[in-house]
């Protein structure tokens, strides 16, 4: 396959031409490969398809992801490989596709008593960091740090909230926290366990507990 | 560690936060998503051109996953060659 410089690439697939269809071929066939690739080695959750059912989606996205390029061309700046441009539209089309093909997947015997949506039986998606079963949980996630972003500054006195982040966020060293903080090694974990306590209880006051926390930022 | 281990949860989401807080939104990791993979791709460090990518990517799950999607499609293609970029 030829390697196009993305002035080449823009040119072949901008001008009508013999290497239009060209282009336009090799990049769909890299995409496809490309997603055939991630649909089948990424996704836990589409273990039970079969190769052939694999090869027939990486296609479907390709086609999808081919029409996407062609039509924001324009938008494309240079400041990468065009190759990387377009494989980064395919993976938003793909993502985006299989998570409205999954809700439209479930039937009601899946919904939890709660009225909860539960995931795919052949899901080990918990596995994959970050993989979003429920739309809603990256608003989820926005609004729990909101909270706890002002937990932190309303909650705490300027020294716990110094030491905790000292500490918790930046890594500093005890010894070097203590020596910049005026006080000791003792004294320190005490307030910054204190900072703790006080940040636990006020979230849950707000209903939020630490396994929802872990949960939710899978942590643990 | 333990899910119980009350210091290690709030410690680890603490960072998550000032990840968040310092970071970039969606739209503007996205944005810059691929110069980023081309970047690591080719054994550079991004960090100093890209600020915040990281740090976003580590703390939203969409874009996370939007990320290791990029790099698992990029697989199958030889790493770039970023001097004509």
């Amino acid at each position: 396959m030829t390697e196009r410089t993305h002035e080449q690439w823009l040119t072949d697939l901008k001008q009508e031409g013999p290497g239009r269809a060209q282009a336009l071929e090799d990049l769909r066939a890299r995409l496809e490969r490309g997603l055939v690739y991630y649909l089948s080695r990424e996704r836990s959750d589409l273990a039970d398809r079969s190769a052939d059912e694999i090869q027939q989606m990486a296609q479907d996205f390709a086609q999808d992801s081919l029409l996407k390029v062609l039509n924001n061309l324009n938008s494309f700046r240079g400041e990468s490989q065009f190759t990387t441009w377009a494989a980064k539209i395919a993976a938003r089309v793909a993502i985006s596709e299989l998570r409205r093909a999954r809700w439209k997947d479930y039937s009601l015997e899946e919904l939890t008593a709660e009225g909860e949506i539960m995931p795919d039986h052949s899901s080990s998606s918990s596995m994959n960091s970050g993989t979003s079963d429920q739309p809603e949980s990256y608003t989820e996630k926005q609004d729990i740090l909101k909270l706890i972003d002002e937990a932190i500054e309303t909650t705490l006195t300027s020294r716990q909230r110094e030491a905790l982040k000292a500490h918790a966020i930046d890594g500093m060293p005890i010894e070097d926290i203590a020596a910049k903080m005026g006080t000791n090694r003792n004294a320190l974990y005490k307030l910054i366990h204190d900072a703790r306590l006080k940040l636990k209880r006020r979230l849950e006051d707000q209903g939020i507990s630490l396994n929802y926390l872990a949960d939710l930022f899978e942590i643990g | 560690m333990t899910k119980s281990d009350t210091a290690y949860q709030i410690d680890v989401i603490l960072r998550k936060i000032l990840a968040h807080a310092q970071s970039i939104s969606c739209d503007d990791c996205y944005d810059v998503l691929d110069k980023y993979a081309d970047m690591l791709r080719a054994g550079k460090d991004p960090s100093i051109i890209l600020p915040g990518v990281k740090e976003h990517l580590i703390a939203c799950g969409d874009c996370g996953d939007e990320f290791k999607a990029l790099i698992a499609i990029l697989e199958t293609s030889s790493a770039p060659d970023t001097s004509n970029t």
